[in-house]
C-alpha cells in the first residue's frame, strides 16, 4: 500500500515524521548538549541549545570528584548484574516448572503471581523497612542498606513479568523434542540442559535485561533502602538534582554516564527487548 | 512424560518462597500496620505498637483530620493525571505508528529505534533533564518563550498548576513509545488487502482509519489501556524525582503522596491505610483485564 500515495500525502507524512523526530530529539540534545557547556554557561545563562564557548570535555573529567560516581556506579552495576542473574534462573525454574508439569497448586501459584503484579511499589516500602528494623533488633543482622536487601527485592519484583514470559517460551517448545532426546538417553535434566535451554536464549536475554533495568532505573526502594555506602545510581543522581542550588551540568552529565550501558544493550539486543516487551505486556 | 511426583515443586520453589518473603509477607504486614497506631515514637518497637482498629481508616476517611482532603486531592489530580497521559500517549503513539506503517523510506528502521529513545533512556535522566528544560532561568523552554515574545510574564513551572503541565508532559515523553511500538506491531498485522480492497470501494483516509485501523487494533489497544492504567496509576518516580519531598498538590500524585506521608511526615498507619486503598483500585483494574482477557480468548 505504501507504493500509491500520492505526492500531497507523501509531503504530509514525511511531515509527521520530522515532527515526531524533533519531538525526541531537542530534549535529547539538551540533555547531550549541555553536557559539554562550562558550568558557567550553564548557570548563568542565558540559554543557548548549542555549547556557545567551545566543546568543554571537562565535565566528564570533573564529575567523578563532583559526586561519588564511580562508587554509585559499582554498586549499581553489582546490584544490577546480580539481579540480571537471579531473575534469570528464577524464571527459567519455575517457567519451566509451570509451563511442563501439571501439580497440585499449580493454578493457585500462577493466579497469585498474577494477583502481585497489581500491588504497587508504595505498599512494600514501609513493610520492607518495618521487618528490617525489626530483624535488625532481633537478630543484630544489618539488611537494611546492604546489597542483599535490594537484590532479593528487585529479583522478586522483576519475576511475575518474568516468568510468565518465560511459560510462553516453554509452551511455544514441542515437549515431544525432549522426549525425543530421553528415548536417546538423556535424562530429563539432560534434555532440558542441552536441548531446551538453548532453544529459548532469546527470552533468557530478554529476562536478563529486564531485571536488569528494573534495578538500574529504580528509586523508589533504594532510596530507602540503601544507605551512603550502596547508593545506586538513580538514587544518587537525585539526590544531587535535589540540593538547593543544581548544578545541571554536573547532573546531566552524570545522566549521559549512567544511561551508557542501557542505552548499549539496547542498541544490540533491539529486536530482544521489543518481542518481550511487547508480547510479554499484551498478553500480560 | 514421566516424572517424580516432587520435580515440578523443585522447579518453582526458589520462586515460591521469593514470593513469599517478599510479596506476601510484607503485603500482609502491609495491610496489618494499618490497624496499628504507628509513627516516629512507635516505629522503632513496632511489633508492640497499640493496636487500634479501624481508627486509621476513621482517620483517613472523615473529614477535619485534614487527611481526606489531602488524599481527595491527590487521587483526583491522578486520575485526571492517568486520563490525560493514556489519551496523549495513544494519539502520539497511534499517529506515529500508522505514520510509519503506511511509508516506506531509507532509514527508517533508524527512525523507529529513535522514536524509542525516551522509553530506553533511565527514567531518573529523563526526568532530571526535563526538569532543567522547566527551570525558570535557565531552561530551554522559558528561553524560548522570551525568544519568540509568546508570553510577558515567564511561567514558573514548577510550581502551582504548572507543576501538574510540567510532570504530565516529562511523564509522556517517556510513556508513549511503549503505546507507539505496540500499536506498530499490532498495525503490521493487518493484511494489506484490506487497505487496498478500501481503496478500489473509494474509501477516504478517514473512513479507512475508523472502519479498519481501529476496529482491528481494539483488542491490543483494550489491553494497553487496562495494562497501563495500573501502572501510570501508581506512578511515582516522575513526580519524586521532579519535584522532591515537598511537591505542589497539584503534582502529588497518589503514591508520592503516600511516600511523603509515610517518609516525611511520619505518619506511618495513615501511609499504610492510603497504600491498602490504592491497592484495592489496582486489584479492582487487574480483576477487570483478566475479565477482558478471558472473554477474548472464549471468543
Amino acid at each position: 500500500m505504501a507504493l500509491h500515495h500520492s505526492r500531497k500525502l507523501k509531503a504530509v507524512m514525511g511531515l509527521c515524521i520530522a515532527g515526531y523526530v524533533l519531538w525526541v530529539l531537542i530534549p535529547a540534545g539538551n540533555l547531550v548538549l549541555t553536557t559539554f557547556k562550562l558550568p558557567r554557561e550553564v548557570m548563568t545563562g542565558p540559554y543557548s541549545y548549542f555549547p556557545q564557548s567551545g566543546w568543554i570535555m571537562k565535565n566528564y573529567s570533573d564529575i567523578w570528584n563532583v559526586i561519588p560516581l564511580g562508587k554509585y556506579l559499582f554498586n549499581s552495576l553489582f546490584i544490577s548484574s546480580a539481579t540480571m542473574f537471579f531473575s534469570v534462573i528464577l524464571s527459567v525454574l519455575a517457567g519451566y516448572g509451570i509451563s511442563r508439569f501439571t501439580f497440585r497448586g499449580r493454578k493457585g501459584f500462577i493466579g497469585f503471581v498474577l494477583l502481585t503484579q497489581s500491588f504497587p511499589g508504595i505498599l512494600f516500602l514501609m513493610p520492607y523497612f518495618l521487618l528490617y528494623i525489626q530483624l535488625e533488633s532481633l537478630t543484630g543482622l544489618h539488611l537494611r542498606g546492604t546489597y542483599a536487601s535490594l537484590i532479593i527485592t528487585y529479583t522478586t519484583f522483576a519475576l511475575p513479568f518474568c516468568m510468565m514470559l518465560m511459560k510462553s517460551y516453554f509452551e511455544s517448545i514441542p515437549v515431544d523434542i525432549e522426549e525425543a532426546a530421553m528415548i536417546d538417553g538423556c535424562s530429563q535434566f539432560g534434555a532440558f540442559l542441552r536441548i531446551v535451554l538453548p532453544a529459548i536464549r532469546p527470552a533468557i536475554a530478554t529476562v536478563g535485561i529486564l531485571g536488569f533495568l528494573q534495578a538500574w532505573n529504580d528509586v523508589l526502594f533504594a532510596s530507602v533502602l540503601t544507605n551512603e555506602f550502596t547508593r545506586t545510581v538513580a538514587v544518587g543522581i537525585t539526590d544531587y538534582a535535589s540540593q538547593f542550588e543544581v548544578q545541571w551540568n554536573y547532573v546531566l552529565t552524570a545522566g549521559v554516564v549512567i544511561s551508557l550501558p542501557v542505552v548499549i544493550f539496547f542498541v544490540f539486543l533491539q529486536k530482544h527487548i521489543i518481542q518481550g516487551l511487547t508480547a510479554g505486556a499484551v498478553k500480560g | 512424560m514421566k516424572y517424580h511426583r516432587r520435580l515440578p515443586y523443585i522447579f518453582i520453589l526458589p520462586a515460591f518462597i521469593c514470593m513469599i518473603c517478599i510479596h506476601l509477607i510484607p503485603m500482609s504486614l502491609g495491610v496489618l500496620s494499618s490497624f496499628f497506631k504507628l509513627n516516629i515514637m512507635t516505629i522503632n518497637n513496632w511489633i508492640e505498637a497499640p493496636f487500634v482498629g479501624l481508627k486509621n481508616y476513621f482517620s483517613v476517611f472523615s473529614p477535619g483530620f485534614g487527611f481526606l482532603e489531602n488524599f481527595v486531592s491527590s487521587f483526583s489530580y491522578t486520575i485526571v493525571f492517568v486520563v490525560l497521559a493514556q489519551i496523549s500517549c495513544y494519539v502520539l503513539g497511534m499517529g506515529a505508528a500508522i505514520v510509519l506503517n503506511a511509508s516506506t523510506f531509507r532509514g527508517k528502521n533508524l527512525v523507529r529505534g529513535l522514536l524509542l529513545f525516551p522509553f530506553i533512556l533511565p527514567g531518573v535522566v529523563s526526568i532530571t533533564n526535563w526538569r532543567y528544560m522547566f527551570s525558570y532561568d535557565t531552561g530551554m523552554i522559558n528561553a524560548f518563550l522570551i525568544k519568540t515574545n509568546l508570553i510577558e510574564n515567564l511561567p514558573v513551572w514548577l510550581v502551582g498548576d504548572n507543576a501538574f503541565w510540567a510532570i504530565l508532559t516529562t511523564f509522556i515523553w517517556i510513556a508513549w513509545p511503549f503505546w507507539f511500538i505496540v500499536l506498530l506491531a499490532s498495525l503490521q498485522t493487518i493484511s494489506h488487502e484490506y487497505f487496498e480492497a478500501a481503496s478500489i470501494d473509494g474509501a477516504t483516509l478517514m473512513q479507512k482509519f475508523r472502519h479498519i485501523i481501529i476496529p482491528l487494533t481494539a483488542p491490543v489497544t483494550r489491553m494497553v489501556i487496562l495494562l497501563t492504567f495500573m501502572w501510570y496509576f501508581r506512578e511515582f518516580k516522575v513526580p519524586f524525582v521532579m519535584m522532591g519531598l515537598s511537591p505542589s498538590p497539584e503534582a502529588n500524585l497518589l503514591a508520592l503522596h503516600i511516600y511523603t506521608e509515610s517518609f516525611r511526615l511520619w505518619n506511618f498507619s495513615q501511609g499504610a491505610v492510603m497504600a491498602v486503598t490504592l491497592s484495592m483500585v489496582l486489584m479492582l483494574f487487574l480483576a477487570l483485564r483478566m475479565y477482558v482477557t478471558k472473554k477474548e480468548r472464549s471468543l
